[in-house]
């Protein structure tokens, strides 16, 4: 018995150091909105297809990169929508639409910063997040900032 | 067909002597040839700017060989050395043989 | 400045023919390539050597979020004198169906070797800008740009 209490204690360690890293998306910009006030954070919302390949990668690598999960952790209130639910056209209609994956950047208060589209590399990727999180972004356009490769 | 091109140079007030940087755009869908329309799926053809040309007075002081992989709506700049009062004339041509021209004037 | 700004300036209200990445990766990549890198630059230089320089500044963004719109500025630290001047910046996206994008032909009334414009790049790859001397030399500035990998329409 203690050793079954032992393996499960010990799994479940696991199973939690392993689950804190993986994203935590939003399904709800509502809430989104709300935790950003609340945490002084910028809002990340990707908009994906489940029948897109270049969703499916990002989700494979890209946001399964510990330094990717970590920033946005730190930076971002992240949210989750299909393009086809019906969270997903009130946020297509908000704030557009590029085609999947569609990611749209918002301050704390729901104004929109910029949209990007497309599946990116991890290192690219964090690239970008670096832009909006460090503040770059009220200084600077995103071409700009990366003419200067900051 | 002449398109809309716009030719602005900076800084606006300048003397003899002075570098100034001339840029333009003309509104052009600078087609590849390569990609199809969505709702026929027939190709579009090929339809893009080809040459510009740049007049300072009677004298061609640069000019350009264009390739489609140009983004569309053709954004150019360069520099040029104000030495008269002269007219500026950008020339574009496209693959069609549509011609615009624009005329700016070079006071000093 | 940035064309945004540029067109406001401007006083444009004309709708500009807006280009997605999306619709553009589309077009780019709906034939295999028709010309090398290497071709293209023979096309220009004749099949003469081009030495890397610093002399020549090729900025372009690390990260291009459309590929559809990258913007390029090459600067050539070279005199603009009557016997002695740049008389051609070329720039190529090597990786592009026909690396040739455009060629610039200056001469010294230009007062300055500069050039800027906006290129489409099909996907990740690196931008090469060439200057041709008034004496027949040939020297190059190299940088990658990347490009989202992809999406879905």
């Amino acid at each position: 018995m203690l050793k079954k209490i032992t393996v499960f204690l010990f799994l479940m360690t696991f199973g939690i150091s392993s689950a804190k890293a993986e994203i935590r998306w939003l399904y709800d910009l509502d809430m989104a909105l709300y935790k950003a006030q609340k945490q002084n954070k910028l809002i990340l919302i990707y908009i994906y297809s489940p029948h897109c390949g270049y969703c499916k990668k990002m989700d494979r690598t890209t946001f399964k990169d510990r330094e990717i999960q970590e920033i946005i952790k730190k930076y971002f209130i992240p949210v989750k929508v299909d393009k086809d639910s019906p969270q997903g056209e009130m946020i297509k209609a908000e704030y557009g639409y590029l085609g999947t994956p569609t990611f749209h950047f918002l301050e704390s208060n729901g104004r929109k910063i910029k949209s990007i589209f497309g599946a990116w590399e991890k290192k690219d990727f964090l690239m970008i997040l670096k832009y909006f999180a460090k503040g770059y972004y009220k200084k600077m356009n995103m071409t700009e900032y990366f003419m200067n490769e900051n | 067909m002449a398109r809309t091109a716009l030719v602005k140079i900076k800084p606006r007030r300048y003397k003899k002597g002075d570098i100034v940087t001339v840029s333009s755009v003309i509104m052009h869908p600078m087609h590849t040839g390569l990609a199809k329309d969505k709702k026929t799926g027939k190709i579009i053809p090929a339809h893009y700017i080809t040459d510009i040309e740049v007049y300072y007075g009677d004298e061609k002081v640069t000019w350009m060989k264009v390739f489609p992989s140009v983004s569309a709506n053709p954004f150019t700049s360069f520099k040029l050395k104000v030495t008269k009062a002269a007219p500026l004339k950008i020339v574009w041509k496209d693959n069609k043989g549509e011609v615009t021209e624009k005329v700016v004037k070079i006071k000093v | 400045m940035n064309r945004r700004n540029f067109l406001k300036v401007a006083g444009v209200t004309a709708s500009v023919v807006a280009v997605s990445p999306v619709a553009f990766k589309q077009s780019v990549e709906a034939q295999p390539k028709k010309k090398t890198f290497e071709e293209a630059l023979k096309e220009v230089t004749g099949g003469k050597p081009v030495k890397e320089s610093s002399k020549v500044k090729l900025i372009a963004p690390a990260i291009a979020e459309n590929g559809a719109v990258v913007p390029v500025k090459i600067s050539v630290d070279h005199p603009m004198e009557p016997d002695n001047y740049v008389k051609g910046i070329h720039i190529f996206a090597k990786e592009n169906a026909d690396p040739r994008t455009i060629s610039v032909y200056l001469t010294p009334a230009n007062g300055e070797a500069f050039f800027s414009t906006r290129i489409r790049l099909a996907k990740t790859m690196n931008v090469v800008a060439v200057a041709e001397l008034s004496d027949g030399t040939f020297l190059k500035a190299e940088k990658p740009v990347k490009v989202t990998i992809g999406g879905c329409g």
